[in-house]
């Protein structure tokens, strides 16, 4: 069983791609890379010049790529908790 | 009268209620229902641990160590919290005092010594020791039919 869109929220997200969709916070919008970090609150994303960036989870859109075709957007409300709580939500 | 007050929600109240009762009363009709939940947990948990030391191990060859050793806490986190065992080939790479990813020839040297196979991590010195040889000698009840 791979990563889909339905057990995204509860799937590993270190590695995957993604683009920060929707912002209230102007200079994040658009930024996007690899996810390098996860904290309870936080992603930490690499851009491809190899900068970190942590980004708040609340209150963002993201849009992840899996298997590098499909892409599907998530609201950060739904994935505050930390990586390994995750699994049971 | 009854069209009002029997309407969709209350019908669904009551399903709940029932529900409810019967998993009071009967509850080894549910056994199947939570034995399928923990399986589905355990499966992605499993699948977790296996995605964080492929991207640990890619790390550890790129040379950033903190992300690796951070790859691993979180796989670690995540077997202890599901009582999801860390799959055997996998634990089998990991330093036993300081959880390090090994990759022989990088921070891990391995030699044959006799009967088994020792793999020193080169970060803490730990030696871990595992057999390679199925052991030889039959045991003392079995020993009337190995004779024959």
């Amino acid at each position: 069983m791979k990563i889909t869109p339905s057990n995204l929220l509860r799937h590993e997200l270190i590695g995957l791609k993604i683009n920060v969709d929707e912002s209230s916070n102007s200079s994040v919008r658009g930024l996007g890379g690899t996810v390098v970090d996860e904290t309870r609150n936080m992603l930490v994303i690499e851009n491809e010049q190899k900068n970190e960036k942590s980004i708040a989870k609340a209150g963002n859109q993201f849009i992840f790529e899996l298997n590098g075709e499909v892409h599907v957007r998530v609201k950060g409300d739904r994935l505050i908790s930390r990586p390994e709580d995750r699994i049971k939500k | 009268m009854f069209s009002q007050a029997l309407n969709r929600e209350v019908w669904f109240s009551f399903g709940q209620q029932f529900q409810h009762y019967c998993y009071l009363r009967f509850p080894f009709l549910f056994k199947n229902v939570f034995m399928k939940r923990r399986r589905r947990i355990e499966d992605l948990a499993v699948q977790r641990i296996e995605r964080l030391f492929e991207l640990a191990e890619a790390e550890a060859r790129d040379e950033r160590e903190q992300r690796s050793k951070r790859y691993i806490e979180l796989a670690r986190a995540i077997g202890m919290r599901y009582r999801a065992r860390i799959p055997k080939h996998l634990k089998m790479r990991l330093c036993k005092r300081c959880y390090a990813l090994l990759i022989p020839g990088r921070n891990a040297r391995v030699r044959l010594r006799g009967d088994y196979m020792t793999t020193t991590c080169l970060r803490c010195g730990e030696h871990i020791r595992r057999p390679y040889k199925a052991s030889q000698a039959p045991s003392p009840r079995r020993r009337g039919e190995n004779e024959k």
